[in-house]
Protein backbone atom coordinates (compact mmCIF):
# COMPACT_ATOMS: atom_id res chain seq x y z
CA UNK A 1 0.00 0.00 0.00
CA UNK A 2 1.07 3.40 -0.70
CA UNK A 3 1.75 5.11 2.62
CA UNK A 4 4.20 8.15 2.54
CA UNK A 5 7.68 7.46 4.19
CA UNK A 6 5.91 4.24 6.22
CA UNK A 7 8.70 3.22 7.87
CA UNK A 8 9.93 -0.04 8.00
CA UNK A 9 10.08 0.01 11.87
CA UNK A 10 9.46 2.66 14.47
CA UNK A 11 13.16 3.58 14.98
CA UNK A 12 13.95 4.21 11.51
CA UNK A 13 13.61 7.99 12.04
CA UNK A 14 15.46 7.61 15.45
CA UNK A 15 19.95 7.63 15.45
CA UNK A 16 20.95 7.23 18.93
CA UNK A 17 17.68 8.72 19.65
CA UNK A 18 17.96 11.72 17.67
CA UNK A 19 15.18 12.31 15.65
CA UNK A 20 16.97 12.58 11.85
CA UNK A 21 13.70 14.19 10.03
CA UNK A 22 11.08 15.60 12.38
CA UNK A 23 8.29 15.85 9.45
CA UNK A 24 8.77 11.98 9.05
CA UNK A 25 9.28 11.82 12.44
CA UNK A 26 6.26 13.29 13.19
CA UNK A 27 4.34 11.24 10.34
CA UNK A 28 5.53 8.58 12.27
CA UNK A 29 4.34 9.48 16.03
CA UNK A 30 0.86 10.20 14.83
CA UNK A 31 0.62 6.73 13.55
CA UNK A 32 2.30 4.95 15.58
CA UNK A 33 1.49 6.66 19.31
CA UNK A 34 -2.08 5.99 17.75
CA UNK A 35 -1.70 2.02 17.08
CA UNK A 36 -2.63 0.67 20.65
CA UNK A 37 -6.21 1.68 19.58
CA UNK A 38 -5.75 1.64 15.94
CA UNK A 39 -8.85 4.15 15.08
CA UNK A 40 -8.04 4.36 11.59
CA UNK A 41 -9.56 5.03 8.28
CA UNK A 42 -8.95 4.48 5.23
CA UNK A 43 -9.25 6.13 1.87
CA UNK A 44 -9.10 3.96 -1.24
CA UNK A 45 -9.42 5.81 -4.15
CA UNK A 46 -8.32 3.34 -6.65
CA UNK A 47 -10.33 0.41 -8.65
CA UNK A 48 -8.87 -3.01 -7.54
CA UNK A 49 -8.35 -4.51 -10.76
CA UNK A 50 -6.24 -3.36 -13.00
CA UNK A 51 -5.70 -0.01 -11.65
CA UNK A 52 -4.33 -1.07 -8.14
CA UNK A 53 -3.38 -4.75 -7.05
CA UNK A 54 -2.11 -3.26 -3.82
CA UNK A 55 -5.58 -1.83 -3.12
CA UNK A 56 -5.95 -5.94 -2.36
CA UNK A 57 -3.27 -5.50 0.49
CA UNK A 58 -5.06 -2.82 1.76
CA UNK A 59 -8.34 -4.58 2.06
CA UNK A 60 -6.08 -7.55 3.61
CA UNK A 61 -4.53 -4.94 5.86
CA UNK A 62 -7.66 -4.22 7.33
CA UNK A 63 -9.48 -7.94 7.54
CA UNK A 64 -6.20 -8.39 10.14
CA UNK A 65 -6.55 -4.89 11.71
CA UNK A 66 -10.37 -6.02 12.55
CA UNK A 67 -9.61 -9.56 13.89
CA UNK A 68 -7.04 -7.99 16.10
CA UNK A 69 -9.89 -5.95 17.32
CA UNK A 70 -9.39 -2.47 15.56
CA UNK A 71 -11.68 0.19 14.90
CA UNK A 72 -11.21 0.48 11.26
CA UNK A 73 -13.19 3.10 8.60
CA UNK A 74 -13.00 2.55 5.03
CA UNK A 75 -14.08 5.55 2.86
CA UNK A 76 -14.31 4.78 -0.52
CA UNK A 77 -13.84 7.68 -2.94
CA UNK A 78 -12.93 7.80 -6.63
CA UNK A 79 -12.47 4.61 -8.69
CA UNK A 80 -12.70 3.19 -4.80
CA UNK A 81 -15.81 3.10 -5.45
CA UNK A 82 -16.22 0.48 -7.82
CA UNK A 83 -15.60 -2.02 -5.21
CA UNK A 84 -18.76 -1.94 -3.46
CA UNK A 85 -20.93 -2.42 -6.20
CA UNK A 86 -22.88 -5.80 -5.24
CA UNK A 87 -21.42 -7.16 -8.90
CA UNK A 88 -17.73 -6.83 -7.73
CA UNK A 89 -16.17 -9.83 -6.99
CA UNK A 90 -13.25 -8.54 -4.75
CA UNK A 91 -13.65 -11.49 -2.04
CA UNK A 92 -11.60 -9.09 0.53
CA UNK A 93 -13.19 -6.97 0.41
CA UNK A 94 -16.59 -8.75 0.74
CA UNK A 95 -15.22 -10.27 3.70
CA UNK A 96 -14.78 -6.72 5.11
CA UNK A 97 -18.77 -6.14 4.72
CA UNK A 98 -19.19 -9.23 7.74
CA UNK A 99 -16.70 -7.42 10.38
CA UNK A 100 -18.63 -5.73 13.69
CA UNK A 101 -15.34 -3.34 14.10
CA UNK A 102 -15.63 -1.63 10.30
CA UNK A 103 -17.72 0.94 8.92
CA UNK A 104 -17.71 1.31 5.58
CA UNK A 105 -18.75 4.47 3.49
CA UNK A 106 -18.81 5.12 -0.06
CA UNK A 107 -18.44 9.06 -0.93
CA UNK A 108 -21.92 9.88 -3.17
CA UNK A 109 -19.96 12.40 -5.44
CA UNK A 110 -18.43 9.88 -6.61
CA UNK A 111 -20.69 7.42 -7.17
CA UNK A 112 -22.64 9.56 -9.39
CA UNK A 113 -20.09 10.77 -11.07
CA UNK A 114 -19.69 6.89 -12.33
CA UNK A 115 -23.26 6.45 -12.81
CA UNK A 116 -23.47 3.83 -9.44
CA UNK A 117 -26.69 3.86 -7.78
CA UNK A 118 -27.34 2.85 -4.59
CA UNK A 119 -29.50 0.07 -4.98
CA UNK A 120 -25.99 -1.34 -7.27
CA UNK A 121 -24.18 -1.20 -4.25
CA UNK A 122 -24.18 -3.65 -1.01
CA UNK A 123 -26.83 -2.59 1.49
CA UNK A 124 -24.52 -2.52 4.09
CA UNK A 125 -23.16 0.92 2.36
CA UNK A 126 -24.95 3.76 1.90
CA UNK A 127 -23.75 6.95 -0.40
CA UNK A 128 -22.11 9.18 2.14
CA UNK A 129 -21.68 12.99 1.46
CA UNK A 130 -18.08 14.02 1.90
CA UNK A 131 -18.47 16.41 4.68
CA UNK A 132 -18.82 13.07 6.94
CA UNK A 133 -15.23 12.31 5.91
CA UNK A 134 -14.01 15.36 6.85
CA UNK A 135 -16.17 14.90 10.91
CA UNK A 136 -14.03 11.19 10.89
CA UNK A 137 -10.42 12.27 9.53
CA UNK A 138 -11.05 15.23 13.11
CA UNK A 139 -11.89 12.79 15.03
CA UNK A 140 -9.87 11.97 17.65
CA UNK A 141 -7.43 9.43 17.96
CA UNK A 142 -8.25 8.45 14.11
CA UNK A 143 -5.51 8.36 11.75
CA UNK A 144 -6.23 9.36 8.26
CA UNK A 145 -4.72 7.55 5.47
CA UNK A 146 -4.93 7.57 2.06
CA UNK A 147 -4.44 5.00 -0.66
CA UNK B 1 -13.63 23.87 19.13
CA UNK B 2 -11.53 24.00 16.27
CA UNK B 3 -9.26 21.55 15.15
CA UNK B 4 -6.71 21.75 12.53
CA UNK B 5 -5.34 19.17 9.31
CA UNK B 6 -2.63 19.68 7.32
CA UNK B 7 -2.62 17.99 3.90
CA UNK B 8 0.06 17.55 1.30
CA UNK B 9 -0.63 17.47 -2.58
CA UNK B 10 1.26 16.53 -5.03
CA UNK B 11 -1.17 16.04 -8.04
CA UNK B 12 -0.81 19.14 -10.86
CA UNK B 13 -4.32 20.71 -12.22
CA UNK B 14 -6.46 18.72 -14.77
CA UNK B 15 -4.36 15.70 -13.98
CA UNK B 16 -6.07 13.75 -11.27
CA UNK B 17 -9.09 13.08 -9.38
CA UNK B 18 -7.12 13.19 -6.26
CA UNK B 19 -7.37 17.21 -6.70
CA UNK B 20 -11.34 17.52 -6.83
CA UNK B 21 -11.29 15.50 -4.24
CA UNK B 22 -8.77 17.27 -1.96
CA UNK B 23 -10.40 20.75 -2.20
CA UNK B 24 -13.93 18.86 -1.52
CA UNK B 25 -12.35 17.82 1.53
CA UNK B 26 -10.83 20.88 2.57
CA UNK B 27 -14.21 22.61 1.64
CA UNK B 28 -16.09 20.17 4.32
CA UNK B 29 -13.50 21.30 6.49
CA UNK B 30 -13.46 24.49 6.91
CA UNK B 31 -17.38 24.19 7.03
CA UNK B 32 -17.16 22.35 10.28
CA UNK B 33 -14.55 25.48 11.78
CA UNK B 34 -11.63 23.35 11.39
CA UNK B 35 -8.02 24.78 10.42
CA UNK B 36 -6.44 23.57 6.99
CA UNK B 37 -3.01 23.71 5.68
CA UNK B 38 -2.40 22.62 2.55
CA UNK B 39 1.70 22.32 1.39
CA UNK B 40 1.73 22.11 -2.31
CA UNK B 41 4.43 19.90 -3.69
CA UNK B 42 5.73 18.93 -7.19
CA UNK B 43 2.91 19.54 -9.99
CA UNK B 44 -0.18 20.37 -7.29
CA UNK B 45 2.34 23.75 -7.04
CA UNK B 46 0.57 25.38 -10.41
CA UNK B 47 -3.11 24.53 -8.98
CA UNK B 48 -2.74 28.18 -7.83
CA UNK B 49 -0.68 29.44 -11.08
CA UNK B 50 -2.86 33.22 -11.77
CA UNK B 51 -2.45 32.73 -15.39
CA UNK B 52 -4.81 29.46 -15.74
CA UNK B 53 -7.14 30.41 -18.48
CA UNK B 54 -10.85 28.94 -19.77
CA UNK B 55 -11.66 27.82 -23.18
CA UNK B 56 -13.81 26.96 -25.57
CA UNK B 57 -14.88 23.77 -26.65
CA UNK B 58 -14.80 23.20 -30.44
CA UNK B 59 -16.16 19.62 -30.28
CA UNK B 60 -19.89 21.43 -28.34
CA UNK B 61 -19.36 24.35 -30.49
CA UNK B 62 -19.39 26.23 -27.04
CA UNK B 63 -17.16 29.65 -25.70
CA UNK B 64 -15.06 30.27 -23.01
CA UNK B 65 -18.51 31.87 -21.04
CA UNK B 66 -20.95 29.02 -22.31
CA UNK B 67 -17.94 26.59 -21.51
CA UNK B 68 -17.52 27.50 -17.55
CA UNK B 69 -14.10 25.77 -17.65
CA UNK B 70 -13.53 25.14 -13.95
CA UNK B 71 -10.09 26.65 -12.77
CA UNK B 72 -8.47 25.62 -9.55
CA UNK B 73 -6.82 29.03 -9.29
CA UNK B 74 -10.52 29.95 -9.11
CA UNK B 75 -11.51 27.31 -6.70
CA UNK B 76 -9.12 27.61 -4.55
CA UNK B 77 -9.81 31.18 -4.13
CA UNK B 78 -13.17 30.78 -3.12
CA UNK B 79 -11.88 28.61 -0.36
CA UNK B 80 -9.91 31.27 1.01
CA UNK B 81 -13.39 33.07 0.75
CA UNK B 82 -14.92 30.22 2.60
CA UNK B 83 -12.53 30.24 5.43
CA UNK B 84 -12.56 34.07 5.92
CA UNK B 85 -16.29 33.56 6.08
CA UNK B 86 -16.22 31.15 9.17
CA UNK B 87 -13.24 32.82 10.58
CA UNK B 88 -10.92 29.98 10.14
CA UNK B 89 -7.25 29.87 8.73
CA UNK B 90 -6.21 28.48 5.25
CA UNK B 91 -2.71 28.27 4.82
CA UNK B 92 -1.95 27.46 1.42
CA UNK B 93 1.99 26.77 1.23
CA UNK B 94 3.16 26.21 -2.33
CA UNK B 95 7.28 24.72 -2.71
CA UNK B 96 9.56 27.24 -3.95
CA UNK B 97 11.82 24.89 -5.40
CA UNK B 98 8.78 23.14 -7.25
CA UNK B 99 7.64 26.39 -8.44
CA UNK B 100 10.47 27.98 -9.67
CA UNK B 101 10.70 24.84 -11.83
CA UNK B 102 7.72 24.94 -13.26
CA UNK B 103 7.47 28.80 -13.66
CA UNK B 104 4.50 28.84 -11.75
CA UNK B 105 5.47 30.99 -9.31
CA UNK B 106 2.48 33.74 -9.84
CA UNK B 107 -0.74 34.05 -7.84
CA UNK B 108 -2.84 35.92 -6.35
CA UNK B 109 -3.28 36.63 -2.99
CA UNK B 110 -3.56 34.07 -0.24
CA UNK B 111 -0.96 31.34 -1.17
CA UNK B 112 2.85 32.09 0.32
CA UNK B 113 6.12 30.51 -0.81
CA UNK B 114 7.39 28.00 0.85
CA UNK B 115 9.69 24.61 1.63
CA UNK B 116 9.56 21.77 3.97
CA UNK B 117 10.45 23.11 6.48
CA UNK B 118 7.38 24.85 6.60
CA UNK B 119 5.35 21.61 5.67
CA UNK B 120 7.24 20.07 9.18
CA UNK B 121 5.80 22.93 10.97
CA UNK B 122 2.04 22.63 9.78
CA UNK B 123 2.40 18.69 10.87
CA UNK B 124 3.84 19.34 14.25
CA UNK B 125 1.56 21.74 14.84
CA UNK B 126 -1.73 20.08 13.30
CA UNK B 127 -3.63 17.76 15.18
CA UNK B 128 -4.18 15.62 11.74
CA UNK B 129 -1.98 14.61 8.72
CA UNK B 130 -3.46 14.14 5.41
CA UNK B 131 -0.88 12.77 2.61
CA UNK B 132 -1.97 12.09 -1.18
CA UNK B 133 0.78 10.86 -2.83
CA UNK B 134 1.00 11.45 -6.70
CA UNK B 135 -0.54 8.18 -8.53
CA UNK B 136 1.50 6.64 -10.31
Amino acid sequence: MRIISWPRNAKDSYVNGVELNLTRAKLFRQRITRWDNMASIYLSSRETYPESVNTQRVFELIENLCNEGNDVALFLVQNGVFTCRKKSAQTTFNQLLGKENIKIYADDYSLEERGILPEMIHDAIKPTPISTLAALTMEENRTPIWH
Amino acid sequence: MSKSLTILLMDPPYESSNTATALRLIEATLNQGHHVNVFAYEGATALTFKHQKGHPNPVKETSIEEEKHPLTKDLIAGLFQLADKNNVNLKWVNCGFCVDERGVGEWEKGPERGGPPQFAKMVNQSDKTLVIATTR
